[in-house]
């Protein structure tokens, strides 16, 4: 299966971030949840051929205390199309992670904006029973969402433009996300009080 | 936050939003000086009448365009402005780059429309259009009869066209079985009617650049049977691809002419250039030209 060429990157970018989670023991909010996109491709035959459609997976994110943030999101996008005769599917697996910041003010909303990178193996298949293009690509995306701050969930929506350059032989994944996603927020470390009870006198 | 910063935030955010949604020996003359005048910024308009004089059956030839679709859309161009025009455009192979693919089959299509719309089109497959049943099948279902066929044969005027398939599932790189067995009966019966005759494959018999034990040289016994079978038929013109050059040469009376640049990366040889090949019949003979994608000709020949 081609899709191993893409397992070290994904667990690379996961041990990453986990690292640097790790590290941030006084972040104060980690959330995860589902997330589903309208992929929109800027690339005319792409999008001549298989269309735009929709891209769902999973997405997480780490918020410090000053407003800086970690995203990671695992996304899939797959299309069908008959043509001459042939069944043909595009599958992309894609892997963003970016760097986030929220502005501060409303405690019911959290406006963001983010940049970073993403990585996809995007691979075509003839269902007669052949992978017609296998490769992956890398590229750029940066992003600014809203995420609305509800007692036990974070409904959010959010726009994101990936430019991920191809070669004229592969399959070319640049375009916009825009979508929405649901944020389960988990509280792993607590802030530490400003100061012990007992020492105040 | 103020208020005001936070709606002005939200306001981005929903123009963002629905931004998103909207949208042996080289014959080659060396120093041929440009006799055609070239149009970078157009199609050329490349006029031979004078030159050929009354002709009859006119063909382009081109090969190898693969995914270089800014050069392949320019010698489309070039091939849809030369006069006299052509009755049918010949391409030797590598019409994309991955084969079996959907959706370069589909570019593809798109790409060659200038060629397609005005010329009868005769290709014969690449190892980048088939490399397997699926992907032999898949070219099948792109082009009508005789294309689909994957070998076949054409007439024009006093031309015998054969197209050979050096990809067939199984047999790649040789003419063989009951490809060989079909050709053979075509020169036979067919060829002695003609005044000239021509053979198209992808694979070349003789390769001279990047492509040496690559090519039907590969199987040198049915290389040697094919070039042999082509010699007594006296086979006028052969036109092969896969290298990414343009060549012409003489073997044992046969001219092999090797026409790969019509779009995809170039091999890094004095003769790799991005070109067609345009071949008249008329009184005098064959008359043969190689234009550069910037309408300069490269070479010319007779063959009598």
């Amino acid at each position: 299966m081609k899709l191993r060429k893409l397992i070290p990157i994904f667990l690379a970018g996961l041990v990453i971030s986990t690292l640097i989670f790790s590290a941030q023991a006084q972040a104060w909010e980690i959330e995860l949840g589902p997330n589903l996109y309208y992929f929109d491709p800027e690339d005319d035959v792409f999008r001549e051929f298989y269309g735009a459609g929709l891209s769902y997976g999973l997405d997480s994110r780490l918020w410090f205390e000053n407003g800086f943030g970690l995203g990671s999101e695992a996304l899939y996008f797959t299309r069908n199309r008959y043509y001459a005769g042939d069944d043909f599917r595009v599958q992309a697996y894609s892997w963003q992670g970016a760097f986030n910041y929220s502005l501060k003010g409303n405690p019911r909303l959290r406006p963001y904006f983010g940049v970073g990178l993403a990585v996809n193996y995007v691979l075509e298949q003839n269902l007669s029973g052949k992978d017609t293009v296998a490769n992956t690509t890398f590229g750029y995306l940066a992003g600014a969402g809203l995420e609305f701050k509800l007692k036990y969930i974070q409904p959010y929506v959010q726009i994101t433009y990936r430019d991920i350059p191809a070669e004229e032989q592969e399959l070319d994944l640049t375009g916009w996300m825009t979508g929405a996603g649901i944020q389960i927020p988990i509280p792993l470390k607590k802030k530490p009080p400003a100061s012990a009870p007992g020492l105040e006198h | 936050m103020s208020r005001k910063l936070m709606a002005v935030w939200v306001g981005v955010v929903l123009i963002l939003f629905s931004a998103g949604c909207g949208s042996s020996e080289s014959l080659i003359p060396e120093g041929e000086t440009a006799q055609v005048p070239g149009n970078q910024s157009g199609p050329v308009k490349i006029n031979l009448m004078r030159n050929l004089g009354h002709s009859q059956a006119i063909l382009a030839v081109l090969g190898d365009s693969r995914s270089g679709e800014s050069t392949f859309e320019d010698i489309e161009e070039d091939i849809v402005w030369i006069r006299p025009s052509p009755d049918l455009v010949a391409h030797t192979g590598d019409l994309i780059n991955n084969p079996g693919s959907g959706i370069e089959w589909y570019n593809f299509h798109k790409t060659a429309k200038t060629l397609t719309d005005n010329f009868a089109f005769y290709p014969v497959p690449g190892n980048h259009d088939v490399d397997d049943e699926v992907s032999q099948e898949t070219y099948q279902h792109q082009f009508p009869a005789p294309v689909s066929s994957l070998y076949y044969e054409v007439v024009d005027g006093d031309l015998l066209l054969i197209f050979l398939d050096t990809e067939l599932a199984g047999q790649s790189a040789q003419i063989t079985g009951d490809q060989f067995a079909w050709l053979e009966r075509e020169l036979q019966q067919k060829g002695a009617n003609f005044r000239y005759r021509m053979a198209f494959l992808h694979r070349p018999l003789f390769p001279t650049a990047n492509h040496q034990e690559d090519s039907l040289d590969e199987y040198p016994q049915a290389r040697d049977r094919l070039h042999r079978l082509f010699v007594k038929y006296q086979v006028t013109l052969v036109f092969v691809g896969h290298e990414h050059i343009y060549d012409r040469r003489k073997i044992d009376g046969i001219t092999y002419i090797t026409t790969g640049g019509a779009g995809a990366p170039l091999d890094n040889d004095p003769r790799g250039f991005y070109h067609f090949v345009y071949v008249a019949e008329t009184d005098l003979g064959l008359k043969g030209y190689c234009f550069t994608v910037d309408g300069i000709k490269k070479d010319q020949f007779v063959i009598k």
